[in-house]
């Protein structure tokens, strides 16, 4: 998927949160955005999303050349956009396989038969007990079991442009491990999805490899290069970097 | 499992063995449920458009969980708890019209435990109320008591808790918790973000609230089937 952000400032309750933003992620690319907290790094994912709370000063963003800007969430949802959220909530009274499948029914129609096997493949893929399909959505889940949860409706509902925020808060070692192998299953499986992986820390492009590295600093880019930059940016700090890219 | 339709005027339930009870109750005014000494049972009740009063005792030593879907009633609800019983009472209201529960918990013996969990739903502009006594008299020590109500007032109906704690013990524990709202805003944008459209979405959350903390192994279903149904008319 073709993703073109130009010229964006956003303002939320009257602060200004993105302000003269510029991205483009070409099919197939993988670009990380870091950044110190409070810098608009998860206000962008949200703007991408379509949150109703964020007002569109000015800019657009295109998808495939076409802006969606007047797309609501589910549209933007349904055109191919997924966000894996930092902290995906829980919500009783609603079991895990209940919320995946009305998803799927929302783009095609999926037989049941094909549902449960496909669900029980990837749930054996990201090392989830199975039992988790019937249990409360993401209710008693710890956060490592969230993020797989998360990676798990990636899997079943095949996005085209994923957002990653922050990822591996919440995940260990080893969870990290296979929920980036699985990642990159998907994407070796489906070349033209993009990723915009949203992160404070390198630890997560050490499994998932970002073509381009972006530094962003009070709601804009503010450096763009390789993943050099991002160790960079591990080895001397955001400020230190910063100040190294304005010489 | 015990399963029984109800569709006389009045009905008398005495329940003396440790079984559990599946009641469909249809044009019955008046019901009234004993759970005897030493007893643990479970009750699903299925109230479709019907005004009923349920007068529940437990006896001493007793236990009881009960779930309850109650589809456009007017509810009268005594409950009477003795001697160290112990009683789990979900309770869901989904209404189109005017609506009117007074539900009492009487705490007549010490030790007693109840926990009372009303969740509704108001789909109009109807009035749809809940009055929540909770009542500790003097002599009942050691009681444990806790009332929850929620309504998710989805048209800007007339929607009201009135929850009361009548609490003449200092050795009790005893609290409420009340909520009238719309559904949460982060998990609407969350469903919306997996492609669901706001009324597939209102259909999944109804159904969610009114079936939120009921442990239902045998009538799931038929409360799922009541609930579509109901809405779609």
């Amino acid at each position: 998927m073709n993703i073109e952000i130009k010229d964006l400032n956003v303002d939320v309750e009257n602060k200004k949160v993105l302000q003269d933003f510029n991205l483009k992620i070409k099919p197939g690319e993988i670009h990380a955005i870091m950044g110190p907290n409070g810098t608009g790094k998860s206000t962008l994912s949200k703007v991408i999303m379509g949150y109703p709370d964020y007002k569109i000063v000015s800019g657009d963003i295109l998808v495939n050349q076409e802006s969606i800007l007047n797309l609501e969430i589910d549209e933007r949802s349904k055109l191919g956009i997924f966000l894996v959220y930092q902290n995906p909530i829980e919500i009783s009274g609603l079991t895990n396989s209940e919320v995946i499948k009305a998803s799927l029914d929302s783009r095609e129609h999926i037989s049941l038969y094909s549902f449960i096997k496909d669900l029980e493949k990837d749930v054996d893929n990201l090392m989830m007990p199975k039992e988790m399909l019937h249990r409360g959505f993401n209710v008693g889940f710890s956060g490592g079991e969230r993020k797989k949860n998360e990676i798990l409706q990636v899997l079943m509902l095949k996005p085209k442009f994923i957002i990653l925020d922050e990822l591996d808060s919440g995940l260990d070692v080893d969870s990290l491990k296979i929920v980036c192998s699985n990642l990159n299953n998907y994407l070796k499986d489906h070349k033209d999805t993009s990723v915009l992986i949203i992160t404070h820390y390198t630890r997560v492009l050490e499994y998932l490899k970002p073509d381009i590295v972006h530094m962003m600093k009070n709601g804009t880019i503010v450096k763009t290069g390789d993943y050099s930059l991002a160790k960079l940016i591990e080895k001397h700090g955001y400020t230190k970097t910063f100040d190294i890219a304005e010489d | 499992m015990n399963k029984i339709v109800i569709d006389t005027n009045e009905f008398n339930l005495i329940i003396d063995k440790n079984e559990n009870y599946s009641l469909e109750i249809i044009n019955t005014q008046v019901l009234n449920i004993k759970v005897l000494s030493n007893i643990t049972s479970k009750v699903t009740m299925l109230i479709p458009e019907t005004n009923i009063n349920i007068n529940l005792e437990l006896e001493a030593n007793s236990n009881l969980l009960i779930n309850q879907l109650s589809i456009d009633n007017n509810l009268n609800l005594d409950i009477n708890l003795l001697k160290n019983s112990n009683l789990q009472y979900i309770i869901s209201f989904l209404s189109s019209n005017d609506s009117l529960n007074n539900i009492t918990i009487n705490h007549k013996e010490s030790n007693s435990h109840s926990k009372v969990v009303a969740n509704a739903v108001n789909l109009s502009k109807h009035k749809l109320y809940l009055s929540m006594n909770g009542i500790i008299p003097k002599n009942s020590l050691n009681c444990f008591l806790e009332e929850n109500s929620k309504i998710i007032n989805l048209n800007n109906g007339d929607s009201k808790i009135i929850p009361n704690l009548i609490i003449d013990n200092k050795e009790v524990v005893a609290n409420h918790s009340a909520f009238i709202g719309n559904f949460q805003e982060d998990e609407v944008n969350y469903l919306k973000s997996r492609g669901l459209n706001q009324e597939t979405i209102n259909d999944l959350l109804l159904k969610a609230t009114l079936l939120n903390g009921m442990k239902l192994e045998y009538d799931k279903d038929k409360f799922i089937y009541f609930i579509r149904n109901y809405k779609k008319s």
